[in-house]
């Protein structure tokens, strides 16, 4: 057995630094309150994405649905019944008796004279149809585009 | 010193330690040996799983003009187990059952009696109804998106669209012919759902989204289609006829322009439980065979002009009467008598002692040989799974006789779909070409395009010969005064075909004609099945192809025969 090489201290022993438990205990329980306070808020934040995706989805529906209501819509519209529906309300008849006109006229030659001014497309314009933007070339020549 | 344990504390000990233990074993039991059972049950439970149907491909006529689209529509249903709660259940039922005009009690005993998964209260919905509901659910309902069929030309083309049943799938025509494509691919949506039934907003949505079906884009014109329904429907009616049917084609192309027939169903007075309504979904200008009658002279004449035995002014002497091997009688179908006839007059006065005597010079090896040629025993191929073969017995088989050949040379104990019978009169006047007759032009995809082009079957005769039968069908018509197919300013050509059956005295009255001859934008078969008033073809049948021909010609923009009205200054 190993002897101890000095001398015995009779005095009292240091007491071990106390630690003060309301503190640690006030930082564990706020700790604590912020987490659930932030579980909290994800799980709101999450739960209010949720329903506004599901609004989306709805107004997606809705259009959708609007989107095929109409292209029906235009299939009616177009429809031969509607057509004559139409014509008779105009007054026109079915043709009763045809007759076919041959015109054995040749078609006269065209004088190659400028188109009227209003179907003259605008000067504005035709400088910019000339060519890209720089910056559209760019983006153009990039790879990855 | 060391204190020794109490008893009582091992025994406390030992308990909890047995319970912990107990507790541990069954979790490992639960979570780690069974966790595949529990984890079904809770998928069960709590998972639900819905098939989204995807949005219906349109079928287009041949300009684009929809004859059957997709709107947005909504299967609705009531989850009974929610509605087992008497409160609930009437809360749901005040809201749902007059939007879906029902009375609320009889909804609510419906939901309830049904024992497994969701109650259907109601199908394909309008869209406005549905989103109503969307927005605001009653407790216990659920909305499904789907889509229903809506017709813009009304019900035009009835018989050749089709229709589809409660799953969205096609069940006759068009529809049925291209389901696959139609109907897209369905997605399928997982969504956790509450005691209730509702789904959970942030439950587990996984899935597929459901891929639109693609678009099929026929051959058949509209406003052809609607001319000929129409025509068609009047002169049955007219004629006190059994029913009838009229195909316009596209000789050189073999595209179908236009096809129907009578009787037939309408798809807005649809009634899928009404077993006469049934026999009707046939396509039966595709799917019915018939005798054609001396429409089939017309073949006879091509096969012996082809093989070089006669010529339009060859003769033979017609005596009114035909005798075949074995004594049996053949007499014309008037029982007229011209002596010396050329070839072209046999088919202007449609002599039966005629083709007779033409299926003699051929021999039936020749003769079913063209048979053959011009597909009378193939599939048409027309690419809407109904389309049989023609009945044709030939010498080579058992229950052959001569006098089969006999007959079988003006259209007698033969039978063939009118597709066969316009397809094989479309390779005399397109220049010899058996064509493959089609009715579906382009089919648009998600992911893919498809077009389809004509196709050359085979040459049925060389284009001499189909420049001779024009001629000579030419003459059958304008070369023959008072012929009922002639059409003012206009030279058409074609062959009257009258059916009679051995056993009843009804008859199938038809022509086959086209315009203009020297360069046919269209052919045309009128079929007329037991009309009451007359039994022939060229009174009949005839009449309806001369109404029609200015019609579809105006129609196609192709010129007729009219002498210039505005001339040059000289």
């Amino acid at each position: 057995m190993a002897v101890l090489n000095r001398t015995l201290d009779r005095s009292e022993p240091r007491p071990a630094p106390s630690l003060r438990l309301a503190p640690v205990l006030l930082v564990a329980g706020l700790a604590l309150v912020v987490i659930a306070l932030l579980q909290i808020v994800q799980t709101s934040e999450a739960t209010t994405t949720s329903f506004s995706i599901q609004t989306l989805k709805q107004d997606k529906l809705e259009l959708e649905s609007t989107v095929r209501g109409l292209e029906a819509e235009v299939g009616r519209l177009s429809s031969i019944e509607r057509v004559e529906r139409e014509a008779a309300r105009l007054g026109l008849q079915p043709a009763t008796s045809r007759m076919t006109v041959n015109v054995n006229v040749p078609l006269p030659a065209t004088t190659g004279g400028a188109l009227p001014s209003r179907f003259a497309p605008d000067e504005a314009n035709e400088i910019e149809a000339d060519g890209s933007p720089w910056w559209r070339e760019l983006l153009e020549a990039l790879p990855f585009n | 010193m060391v204190r020794r344990l109490n008893w009582r504390f091992l025994v406390l000990i030992a308990v909890l330690a047995f319970a912990t233990g107990g507790i541990v074993v069954r979790l490992v039991q639960v979570q780690i040996v069974d966790h595949a059972y529990y984890t079904a049950e809770a998928e069960d439970e709590h998972l639900h799983r819905t098939v989204v149907r995807a949005p219906r491909g349109a079928i287009l006529d041949r300009n684009g003009y929809p004859l059957a689209t997709s709107v947005a529509a909504f299967d609705v249903y009531v989850d009974p187990r929610s509605w087992a709660n008497d409160s609930t259940a009437l809360a749901g039922a005040s809201t749902l059952a007059p939007l879906l005009q029902r009375d609320p009690a009889e909804l609510i005993e419906a939901a309830r009696a049904h024992d497994e998964g969701d109650y259907l209260a109601a199908y394909a919905v309008d869209a406005d109804v549905g989103l109503t509901l969307l927005a605001d659910p009653p407790p216990g309902v659920k909305l499904v998106e789907t889509s229903a069929r809506s017709y813009p030309e009304g019900d035009l083309a009835s018989a050749l669209l089709g229709f589809i049943g409660r799953d969205q799938v096609g069940l006759a025509g068009v529809e049925a012919g291209f389901d696959l494509l139609l109907g897209g691919v369905p997605g399928d949506v997982y969504f956790e759902r509450d005691a209730l039934g509702n789904p959970i907003p942030f439950g587990d949505r996984i899935g597929d989204e459901p891929t639109a079906g693609g678009d099929v884009r026929l051959t058949i014109d509209r406003v052809l289609q609607r001319l000929v329904e129409q025509k068609l429907r009047l002169e049955v009616e007219r004629h006190q006829a059994a029913g009838g049917t009229i195909i316009v084609m596209d000789p050189m192309t073999g595209e179908i322009l236009a096809m129907a027939s009578e009787p037939t169903y309408q798809l807005s007075k649809l009634d899928t439980s009404d077993p006469k309504q049934a026999e009707l979904y046939r396509l039966s200008a595709l799917s019915d065979v018939y005798a054609p009658g001396s429409v089939m002279k017309t073949i006879t004449m091509a096969a012996a002009i082809d093989l070089g035995l006669v010529a339009p002014g060859t003769t033979y002497v017609d005596d009114g009467f035909a005798e075949v091997d074995g004594g049996i009688g053949i007499a014309n179908w008037d029982l007229s008598v011209h002596g010396e006839t050329t070839m072209t007059e046999l088919l202007q006065f449609s002599l039966n002692t005629g083709a007779v005597w033409l299926s003699g010079v051929l021999g039936p090896d020749n003769f079913y040989t063209y048979v053959q040629r011009f597909g009378f025993e193939d599939p048409t191929s027309v690419g809407l799974g109904i389309d049989p073969a023609g009945l044709v017995r030939t010498h080579d088989d058992d229950d052959w006789y001569p006098i089969d050949l006999a007959t079988n040379s003006f259209g007698q104990g033969i039978s063939v779909t009118p597709l066969h019978m316009i397809t094989a009169v479309s390779a005399l006047v397109n220049g010899g070409l058996l064509m493959r007759p089609y009715i579906v032009k382009e089919v648009t995809g998600p992911d893919d395009y498809r077009r389809f082009e004509p196709v050359v079957v085979r040459r049925a005769v060389s284009e001499e010969t189909s420049r001779t039968l024009v001629g000579m069908m030419n003459a059958v018509v304008d070369g023959s005064p008072g012929h009922l197919a002639q059409v003012a300013g206009v030279s058409v050509g074609g062959k009257t075909g009258t059916t009679t059956f051995h056993d009843r005295t009804e008859t199938i009255a038809s022509f086959v004609g086209f315009a203009p001859a020297e360069n046919p934008r269209f052919i045309m078969l009128v079929k007329i099945d037991e009309p009451k008033d007359s039994p022939l073809g060229g009174v009949v049948a005839a009449p309806i192809f001369s109404d029609l021909t200015p019609q579809v010609l105006t129609y196609l923009g192709a010129r007729q025969d009219a002498p210039a009205h505005v001339e040059s200054n000289p």
